[in-house]
């Protein structure tokens, strides 16, 4: 006979996964604020952290160089994974990311632009790669809510708007080479040109999104049940599909305005996240947070230190390591269905 | 009480219903029926304001349904539809998203709510599932989760669009058996049924569709037998009664 109480165990949520994700982004983050050309040890980290920047050479890399980086990657991190995982769950569509609604496309494009036209100052690069990202969100949602707004059409819409932003920076790298050697960096993505200037307005806006995003995770989960159930549950489903997106947009817009076109963050961090910490958002937004900011920080570490005292971008190695990962990923989820 | 009052709706421009006119008794089970293309699902889609292009006046319990915001609505009619996603979430969560409408800040559910989750689950008999994946479950589980979803949106009105396809003869009957229980709890049910049989098994009242008009409406068995069935159906049916009710059996024409 079932209980007429409603039981602790029906709705109880296991907080193990988002410890682990808090404990993995620690542990990263300071091992990113140790390690590099200089070594700092745990003592001499401390020491130079309750010093002032300018107390000694340690306290200066810290203060300077460290912190700014280790801040952007955990940024850039949290930002590009929240955006992916929204988007995954507004499309239906495990394979989407930041790119497939247009913000690669549009950021690559406004960069290009700007480096055509000789604006190479950071503040000019990153704001027209914020400006570029989320024009092109817009137009692709502007786009699919003219023929319905229905997820198969956003993300048709953003085939077509990527193909016709990239003819055009194809277009202006070829007849411009100066602005293609200039936005190389930034297509290839990387924290080496990191600072205070150009992360502390992304920053803000990239937190202030994640909670936006952590507050509508009844939302999302609601669109995953499909148009009509969600509308007869009281969501106005278009509206809120068009905002999740731009949301989405805004992180990923700011993340690559300082971060530059890093790839597969979007589209593999909500892959681990949703194996170790399950697919429900209340969890899942969360935990690729803060497992999306420690994956960034690590891969950027490894970046500096393998070939150290050379520095690979950290966007190479993450597509060295993502699309490994990626195909064992599909072959695995293959072999499961074989069974 | 549901009251259609000269429905029209059109998708694209392309009407489909030529100015409905129906009742939904309070309290009762009634069914929409009619063959495919008929615009059954266009008459409860627009029940919840799905179809956009609609003209007509739809009032629920007297009041005009464009008076009534979105979670209003939800508040008050709910829906099961015909195809449904099958999320990777718990059962649990789900007949918990019943409670959507009820959402407020600081944007957590209350106890109320999980009350009220226990008691869909219950009513359901679903409690020893509560905790298992939907995609793990069998048609007739899943089809039983969405409707504690419904009963957990604690509405009035609950619309089923064909509720008993996918599912065999046994859960078919369970199910209508579940949807005479919510009768008891004084809900008044909309469903789409084609299966002469099962409405004659559940329905109060019938509404027989054809070409976007209504073509009868009354008790089961004399919609059923009107000229205007075997003329709509393009099938004779065959009524014969045994001690526990009316039965029928198709013969085409």
């Amino acid at each position: 006979m079932p209980s007429s109480k409603p039981s602790s165990t029906t709705n109880k949520q296991s907080a193990l996964p988002l410890l682990l994700a808090a404990a993995f982004l620690l542990l990263s983050a300071v091992a990113s604020l140790c390690l590099g050309a200089a070594g700092l040890s745990l003592p001499k980290l401390w020491g130079a952290l309750l010093s002032g920047p300018d107390e000694s050479a340690a306290a200066r890399i810290l203060w300077y160089a460290r912190i700014p980086r280790t801040a952007a990657c955990i940024l850039a991190g949290a930002g590009l994974s929240v955006s992916g995982a929204v988007i995954q769950k507004v499309l239906n569509n495990s394979l989407a990311s930041p790119g497939v609604i247009g913000v690669n496309a549009g950021a690559g494009l406004a960069v290009a632009v700007c480096c055509a036209l000789g604006a190479l100052a950071g503040w000019a690069v990153a704001g027209a790669a914020f400006a570029g990202a989320v024009c092109a969100t817009f137009l692709v949602v502007l786009t699919a809510r003219k023929s319905h707004a229905s997820r198969t059409t956003v993300v048709l819409a953003g085939v077509a708007v990527t193909a016709c932003l990239n003819a055009v920076t194809e277009t202006i790298r070829t007849m411009v080479p100066d602005a293609a050697l200039a936005s190389q960096d930034f297509r290839v993505g990387g924290f080496h040109a990191v600072n205070q200037a150009r992360l502390l307005p992304a920053g803000i806006l990239i937190l202030l999104g994640i909670v936006a995003v952590c507050t509508l995770t009844n939302e999302l989960e609601l669109l995953g049940l499909g148009d009509d159930t969600a509308h007869a549950l009281g969501l106005r489903v278009k509206p809120m599909r068009s905002a999740l997106l731009t949301l989405a947009a805004l992180l990923a817009g700011a993340s690559v305005s300082f971060a530059g076109l890093l790839g597969f963050v979007g589209l593999i961090v909500p892959h681990i996240a949703r194996k170790l910490a399950g697919s429900e958002s209340g969890r899942l937004i969360p935990f690729c947070a803060l497992a999306g900011g420690g994956f960034v920080a690590l891969c950027d570490l490894a970046a500096r230190v393998i070939f150290a005292p050379y520095e690979l971008p950290t966007g190479i190695l993450m597509s060295f390591l993502g699309g490994p990962f990626f195909i064992w990923l599909l072959v695995k989820r293959r072999e499961g269905h074989g069974k | 009480m549901i009251e259609l009052k000269g429905l029209y709706a059109s998708y694209d421009g392309a009407e489909v219903l030529h100015g409905i006119d129906a009742r939904f008794p309070k309290g009762k089970v009634s069914v929409l029926c009619g063959p495919n293309g008929c615009g059954k699902s266009t008459t409860v889609k627009a029940l919840l304001r799905l179809v956009p292009e609609t003209r007509g006046e739809i009032t629920v319990d007297g009041e005009p349904l464009e008076r009534f915001s979105q979670k209003e609505l939800a508040r008050r009619v709910a829906y099961v539809p015909q195809s449904r996603n099958v999320p990777d979430i718990t059962v649990y969560r789900l007949v918990m998203h019943g409670r959507f409408p009820y959402l407020s800040y600081p944007r957590r559910y209350r106890k109320e709510d999980h009350a009220r989750v226990h008691d869909a689950l219950r009513q359901m008999e679903l409690m020893p599932l509560a905790q298992r994946k939907l995609e793990s479950l069998s048609g007739g589980q899943r089809q039983k989760a969405y409707m504690a979803m419904a009963l957990a949106q604690d509405t009035d009105v609950i619309v089923l669009d064909e509720p008993t396809n996918f599912l065999d003869i046994r859960n078919q009957y369970e199910l209508l058996s579940n949807v005479r229980t919510l009768t008891g709890m004084g809900k008044t049910v909309v469903m789409i049924l084609h299966d002469f049989e099962l409405i004659l098994h559940c329905a109060d009242h019938v509404v027989l569709l054809g070409g976007g008009e209504v073509r009868a409406a009354g008790p089961a068995r004399a919609v059923l037998e009107s000229a205007a069935a075997r003329e709509t159906f393009g099938v004779t049916p065959c009524f014969y009664e045994t001690p526990d009710g009316v039965h029928c059996y198709i013969r085409p024409i």
